[in-house]
């Protein structure tokens, strides 16, 4: 059995020892909710915002798929956006939403840390990798070990896990609406298992949040079509491409085994959107009905990328697909959604399992970055001042490259997803 | 202000307004500043074509060229401080120092203001470069990234920049332009204050002052009066913004109408606007969410990282330098 040891980032006040939660969760009134948490019992009378979100049945033709250009030419989104026709890019209520109801948050003091102080900056090169100074993010939790060669784990109620967070980290319901258009509810009964959209109360920026698919389901960490599908849409919803959706299979740096995508907002092109990508022919001819599908160019982590081709649901079925095979073949991967979820990258990895062998240079290993669906599309977090200071283009992608399987590796995964 | 005449001034050099009490080491400075092509702010004593005194809060700035470092102009701009207010000013320029090194030489408006009138002048030299460009209004001197994305926050807001000697205002969006009737040559540069009147409640006006002193986070509603001295009842959430150094590079003051209708219980009275219902109507919700929405928009867009910090590079052979996993 491989494990790593880390500390958990905490995701949810309810994942804290009492006395830091206690100190935290003093005197934050808010009507009573921190007092109810997500279960059965908790939600029977709870009334929560409620977002009706827009079933995308047809497709959606768009323009343009990438939002950010290539390597090089950068173009400039916001005068494109500025200059075009308004009806073309509506202001979109799931970001008026998010925002507002992420302001709410900042302001009743749930966060850990205030995410806007952490300093932040472009690290000069080619790439533009993104680099985070974060000392807030630490706890005083203790290590704990973590299974990095078991990608699919039973749920286990006895461990932390949404149902336990406080109704007041809730942002918003995410319901479908089959029949008009997207739509807010300032206070609704929550029916069924409904999904839920969480804070996370360690932001690495502005606007992070958690999307609970049927939260009450008590579902593991694992993607299907169905899941895929919940959040294409809620990456559809917002149109803005800066906003974006990450997911971490266990082993690739998930530290909750209850099904959860994070998403949120760096007003900066992450450098993998701008990476050129390459067709694989064969597949292009069978799938391109359903979605494209290439692979990832001039990357330091070898990647797959779906972009959208008849719809959403199509794709998320191809995505459904690819990792299904991932999991019951027990390969750890990440997923990143892009430009407001018509492109999907999808990165099978090794970095935890080399972790575990003690196979990952020293050097590496003390920026205690640990590269999930956001560091290894470009977004470096890192908890130590001097390491914020000193990264280079050079060392990010030396760490990224520890990352990606071998070329004859992921040629076989390759063939494994699509036979 | 000066009492001279355009004739009389143009094609002299500014230093007709000095005598033989202005001070010698404030000239000094100006000089310095301009041989050394920076910016300067001093306070010092000039004289008005009838040689009385007054005190000239100055602010020169270089006017580059839009595409080099060229120093084209020197935009001065003068503001006079009146004795009662330079009283005050000088107190409190004495508690400043006491608090921080960073001694603020001089308050006053004008840094913003020259920041707008160079953007106006640079913009106005760019057709003979090239670019035939219809030059968007001068609405902020907040550089041309950042503008566009403010540009999307549809709300009524303008930003601050708590650094300069009385917060003056840098940013204003044209919601806020089209709710109060101002233009944005009258609005940057000045504290936000000039929205207040004689019926405004001094205890939200001491409300909002604190909090910009404390770096904190307030709403508050308060009286205010539009150009034409239409009073109306302002909504307004301010706070602190950090951008990407996580340092408080604005404040933001976002600022929502609230009608006068009977459903919302807003009552303004044109000529008894001091009768203030002593208990405030409830905040609406809505309105609410849009402030919050305007401040969550700002606060991403002033943490942006600008796309021209990157590199373009010129050629296909990018892999190789790094060697690495490439297909």
């Amino acid at each position: 059995m491989l494990t790593i040891t880390r500390v958990p980032t905490v995701l949810s006040l309810n994942q804290l020892d009492s006395p830091e939660k206690d100190a935290k969760k003093a005197d934050k009134g808010n009507f009573g909710l921190k007092d109810i948490v997500l279960n059965e019992e908790g939600l029977a009378d709870a009334r929560l915002p409620l977002y009706y979100f827009l079933c995308r049945k047809t497709s959606f033709l768009s323009k343009k798929v990438r939002s950010f250009g290539d390597l090089q030419t950068v173009p400039d989104i916001d005068q494109d956006s500025s200059s075009g026709d308004e009806s073309d890019q509506p202001r979109s209520l799931f970001d008026h939403t998010l925002l507002a109801e992420w302001e709410n948050k900042f302001e009743e003091g749930l966060f850990r840390y205030d995410v806007t102080a952490c300093q932040t900056k472009v690290i000069p090169g080619d790439y533009g990798f993104v680099a985070q100074l974060n000392e807030g993010r630490a706890t005083k939790k203790r290590a704990t070990e973590f299974r990095v060669d078991k990608v699919l784990q039973d749920f286990d109620d006895s461990k932390f896990n949404f149902t336990k967070a406080g109704a007041n980290e809730v942002l918003f319901q995410f319901a479908p609406n089959p029949n008009e258009e997207s739509g807010f509810e300032e206070a609704a009964p929550v029916r069924g298992a409904a999904s839920m959209v969480l804070i996370n109360v360690s932001p690495i920026e502005y606007g992070h949040c958690l999307l609970v698919p049927r939260i009450t389901d008590r579902l593991p960490q694992r993607v299907d079509h169905s899941t895929a599908l919940l959040a294409l849409q809620m990456a559809a919803e917002s149109n803005n491409p800066y906003f974006r959706i990450g997911y971490n299979s266990l082993g690739a740096y998930a530290t909750i085994n209850h099904l959860h995508f994070q998403g949120y907002y760096l007003m900066a092109p992450f450098p993998v959107e701008r990476a050129p990508t390459a067709p694989l022919t064969k597949l292009m001819k069978r799938r391109r009905a359903d979605c494209i599908i290439s692979r990832l160019q001039q990357y330091p982590v070898r990647g797959l990328v779906f972009e959208i081709g008849k719809n959403l649901d199509a794709m998320a079925g191809q995505i459904g697909m690819a990792c299904e095979v991932l999991q019951t073949n027990n390969i750890p991967f990440n997923l990143f959604i892009v430009d407001c979820g018509k492109r999907v990258f999808l990165f099978p990895q090794c970095y935890a399992e080399k972790q575990a062998q003690g196979l990952v240079p020293e050097e590496l290993l003390d920026t205690g970055v640990n590269p999930a669906a956001f560091e290894i599309c470009g977004h470096m977090v890192l908890k130590r001042s001097d390491d914020y200071v000193n990264l280079t283009e050079e060392f990010t992608w030396r760490l990224l490259a520890e990352v990606s399987l071998t070329e004859e590796r992921f040629q076989e995964v390759v063939k494994l997803c699509f036979p | 202000m000066s009492g001279y005449s355009p004739e009389e001034v143009l094609g002299k050099n500014c230093r007709f307004l000095q005598g033989p009490a202005t001070e010698k080491n404030k000239i000094m400075e100006i000089r310095d500043a301009i041989r050394e092509e920076r910016e300067v702010t001093v306070r010092l004593l000039n004289y008005r074509k009838d040689r009385s005194t007054f005190h000239n809060c100055f602010h020169l700035a270089p006017v580059r060229a839009s595409n080099s470092a060229h120093v084209t102009h020197y935009v001065g701009v003068q503001m006079e401080v009146k004795s009662d207010e330079l009283e005050q000013i000088e107190s409190e320029e004495q508690l400043a120092r006491q608090q921080c090194s960073t001694v603020v030489e001089a308050p006053g408006p004008s840094k913003a203001e020259v920041l707008a009138v160079s953007a106006a002048l640079s913009s106005q030299r760019m057709p003979s470069t090239g670019a035939p460009d219809s030059n968007p209004p001068v609405t902020s001197s907040v550089e041309s990234n950042l503008l566009r994305a403010l540009n999307r926050v549809a709300q009524s807001f303008v930003l601050s920049d708590p650094v300069a000697p009385d917060n003056p205002i840098v940013h204003v969006s044209q919601a806020f332009l089209d709710m109060t009737g101002y233009s944005a040559d009258e609005v940057l540069g000045r504290n936000c204050r000039f929205l207040q009147g004689p019926n405004t409640d001094p205890a939200a006006r001491a409300q909002l002052a604190e909090a910009v002193r404390e770096k904190k986070a307030c709403s508050t509603r308060l009286l205010n009066y539009k150009k034409d001295g239409t009073p109306f009842w302002n909504c307004i959430l301010i706070c602190p913004v950090r951008n990407a150094h996580g340092e408080v590079a604005f404040f933001a003051g976002v600022q929502q109408e609230m009608k006068d209708t009977a459903a919302n219980g807003v009552k303004v009275d044109q000529d008894a606007a001091a009768l203030v219902p002593p208990s405030m109507p409830p905040a609406n919700k809505l309105a609410d969410s849009h402030q919050k929405a305007a401040v969550g928009q700002i606060r991403v867009a002033v943490r942006g990282l600008a796309t021209g910090g990157l590199t373009k590079t010129s050629s296909n052979e990018l892999p190789a330098a790094h060697g690495a996993a490439v297909a």
